[in-house]
């Protein structure tokens, strides 16, 4: 019941590959996923910041703290 | 003590498990809406979906309607 292992599948399938990660706050993060914890703490590498859908940052690896995290969305295609 | 459950009876989690492989609306705390189709979740009620739309600034006035319109039917 509740298809548990769709989420632990979708988890294994998405590492090492892009994806965009977004905080309730509103900002998108997007890069490659090099960790995923049971808090939802991540690890990104190769990442670019987005507030309001316009690329502010970049950061070579950066770790976001599982609490701010809205949702975890795969990435068609490298920006 | 817990209450006993009688099969006319359904949990809210069960609720939520039949809509697995459905198109469900996900109302957030903050007038924001998301829909997409339900694949999984767990004890927390994380969920995995697909096919998803995000909408932002869903208007409160809106859903204040709707939620009394849904009400007036219950009377």
């Amino acid at each position: 019941m509740s298809r548990k292992e769709a989420l632990s599948s979708f988890i294994q399938q998405i590492h090492a590959r892009p994806v965009v990660v977004k905080l309730n706050s509103g900002v998108d993060y997007r890069g490659v996923l090099a960790c995923l914890d049971g808090y939802m703490n991540i690890a990104l590498e190769q990442t670019e910041e987005y507030v309001n859908g316009q690329l502010k940052n970049k950061f070579g690896d950066a770790f976001i703290r599982g609490n701010n995290v809205l949702y975890i969305s795969t990435q068609k295609r490298r920006y | 003590m817990s209450m006993p459950v009688s099969s006319s009876t359904l949990l809210p989690l069960e609720l939520v498990d039949k809509c697995i492989g459905s198109r469900i609306h996900i109302i957030m705390k903050n007038d924001k809406e998301i829909v997409g189709t339900l694949l999984g979740f767990d004890d927390f009620v994380n969920m995995l979906l697909e096919d998803v739309t995000e909408y932002r600034n869903y208007s409160r006035r809106q859903a204040n309607n709707k939620i009394r319109s849904d009400f007036a039917q219950w009377k």
